[in-house]
């Protein structure tokens, strides 16, 4: 398939991932797209109709623990982690007016 | 002879009888670590901590205990937690970042007596083939300073060539632990998906990471493998099955050794070529029978690998939200301030194409051309090395198309430097296990690596054959 890349695709990706790029790191991201995504025909060389899809290698499905009680982690060491805290409790800019 | 020339079991044993100690041999590694500082190989090294476990792993030996690592100083990639000590990732937005946990195999580690030397420097989230990604300095090959070590896990190899460690351990996603140890001279062992516990690494490409040893023989190589796989209830792909489906060869008649022509082909070095043909022409002689087979769908190996692995690390790597862990970028007024201003100022460079070529594989309009077909691509690779390996017992070809790379290269157009992973991404697309072999040197004096390629939880019988090839024709 091809697939132009344009400025928009770049911004709108951009977007999705939460990141501010600069006019020059937009170039540069479009360029790399077009090389990455170059490779892709040789994709084309199967009728993937006829394939089934891999997501995981393993057999394994849904693999669950025993219910056995354990130890949680403590709250201060958790919050010892946090860029931004209150005694206890992660500090964030008002979300909800 | 130096205490750190000795290899690992060379330690172990010396230990047991007596003629050295922990403490003497983590101050000789922690000497090697401050005088060879330049090389880049560490991002923390922890001398008073090591030199505590040390003095802990002595007395446990004088009181009568034996265990497979007592003692021994290891170095552990900086993208594997350990609590209480700094693991950064080699990203400038875990800078601060210290893990409430230890990893799974940090864990086994601890168990069976090791001394934790520090954490190996590493490309930014294990990210790139060359270790110049990482946020804080560039890891310099062990053998020649103005070459790349190789990458992700270049700290890893170059602490265990440059004797900065007795082993170490390195993560592979599409080859971070095979081609550094190609590029430094070792030895490296991916396991097969899920042998080992993925609990406590920071994830990259959950479907593809696999933690794994690099150390300067085969034999230390087995020895911290064997102490870290394993069944674990907290990764929930860990394998709970038999783990030593391999047998230990010990002689190569009537083994059946394959050589796909696809790791032959067009990109592949003269002087790697050479050498890898010498090592099948050693196996040869030694009475292997050769089969000539093939993986049809190698050519879509590296396409494939370059969409689900950025794929998955686009998801992973949305738990950076400056919130829970890691670092907030300063004067952020909303809660979007402190996605985008955090996110656009930590990630390097590498990391962003990464994330922005996931989340493109992912979106709408584009998942079912790219992440989709990949995904389907991905069986048949699967298929095609389970009928590779059905007639033989491992397959051989080189880790790497090239030696060890002028620093610097990858900067001008970084799509070039994937091209360099194209013999190691197959196998974990696969999720088998391999294992790079030093086999010979260019004509610069660079390391030359080759790879063999097993069947699922054939470990043993990848390690049995290098070691039989090491003892002949090794260091």
């Amino acid at each position: 398939m091809e697939t132009k890349i344009t400025k928009e695709i770049i911004a709108h990706t951009a977007k999705l991932s939460r990141l501010e790029l600069t006019e020059e790191e937009e170039k540069g991201m479009e360029k790399h797209f077009a090389s990455v995504l170059g490779w892709v025909k040789t994709l084309d060389a199967f009728d993937a109709s006829s394939v089934p899809a891999t997501a995981h290698i393993s057999d394994a499905v849904n693999v669950l623990r025993d219910d056995v009680p354990g130890e949680p982690f403590g709250r201060e060491k958790l919050l010892s982690c946090a860029p931004e805290r209150s005694e206890d409790s992660y500090i964030v800019p008002r979300v909800v007016e | 002879m130096k205490i750190t020339d000795m290899t690992l079991l060379g330690l172990v044993r010396a230990m047991d009888a007596g003629e050295v100690t922990s403490v003497e041999a983590t101050e000789a590694t922690l000497k090697e670590t401050e005088e060879k500082k330049d090389l880049g190989a560490y991002v923390t090294v922890c001398a008073e901590r090591a030199l505590e476990e040390a003095k802990a792993a002595d007395a446990r030996r004088r009181a009568g205990e034996r265990l497979p690592l007592l003692g021994v100083p290891i170095a552990v990639k900086d993208n594997i937690c350990t609590e209480g000590v700094r693991t950064t990732c080699a990203s400038r937005f875990l800078e601060n970042y210290v893990p409430p946990y230890d990893a799974f195999v940090v864990k086994k580690l601890k168990s069976a007596g090791a001394v934790t030397v520090g954490k190996a420097n590493m490309d930014e989230f294990a990210m790139g083939s060359g270790s110049e990604y990482s946020a804080f300095y560039p890891v310099k090959n062990a053998v020649d300073k103005t070459r790349v070590a190789g990458g992700s896990s270049g700290g890893s190899a170059v602490a265990a060539a440059s004797y900065q460690a007795f082993a170490a351990l390195g993560s592979d996603t599409g080859g971070s632990i095979r081609q550094p140890a190609s590029f430094n001279g070792v030895v490296g062992l991916k396991p097969t998906y899920s042998a080992v516990s993925r609990n406590g690494l920071i994830a990259f490409a959950s479907s593809l990471d696999q933690i794994g040893p690099i150390a300067r023989t085969v034999g230390d190589c087995r020895a911290v493998y064997d102490v870290i796989k394993g069944h674990d209830a907290g990764d929930s792909t860990s394998y709970a099955g038999d783990l030593d489906k391999g047998e230990r060869v010990t002689s190569l008649k009537g083994r059946r050794i394959g050589v796909a022509k696809e790791f032959f082909g067009e990109g592949l070095d003269g002087e790697v070529r050479a050498a890898v043909e010498r090592a099948i022409a050693f196996y040869a002689e030694q009475g292997a029978e050769i089969v000539e087979t093939s993986i049809r769908s190698f050519d879509m190996a590296l396409a494939c690998y370059y969409i689900l692995s950025s794929a998955e690390a686009s998801s992973n790597l949305s738990r950076y939200d400056g919130v829970k862990y890691g670092r907030r970028a300063e004067g952020c007024r909303t809660i979007d301030d402190i996605y985008y201003k955090s996110r656009t100022e930590f990630f390097g460079a590498e990391v962003k194409r990464r994330i922005m070529l996931g989340n493109f594989v992912l979106s709408s309009g584009y998942y079912d051309a790219f992440y989709l077909r990949a995904s389907k691509a991905r069986t048949l690779i699967k298929r095609d090395f389970e009928q590779a390996l059905s007639g033989c017992d491992a397959l051989i070809g080189p880790t790497a198309p090239t030696t060890a790379y002028r620093s610097g290269m990858s900067e001008a157009d970084p799509a070039a430097a994937y091209l360099g992973d194209v013999y190691t991404v197959p196998v974990n697309i696969a999720g088998l296990p391999a294992i790079s072999v030093p086999c010979g040197n260019g004509g610069s004096g660079l390391p030359i690596g080759m790879q063999l390629i097993g069947r699922p939880f054939c470990e043993e019988t990848l390690l049995s054959l290098a070691e039989i090839y090491e003892k002949e024709c090794g260091r």
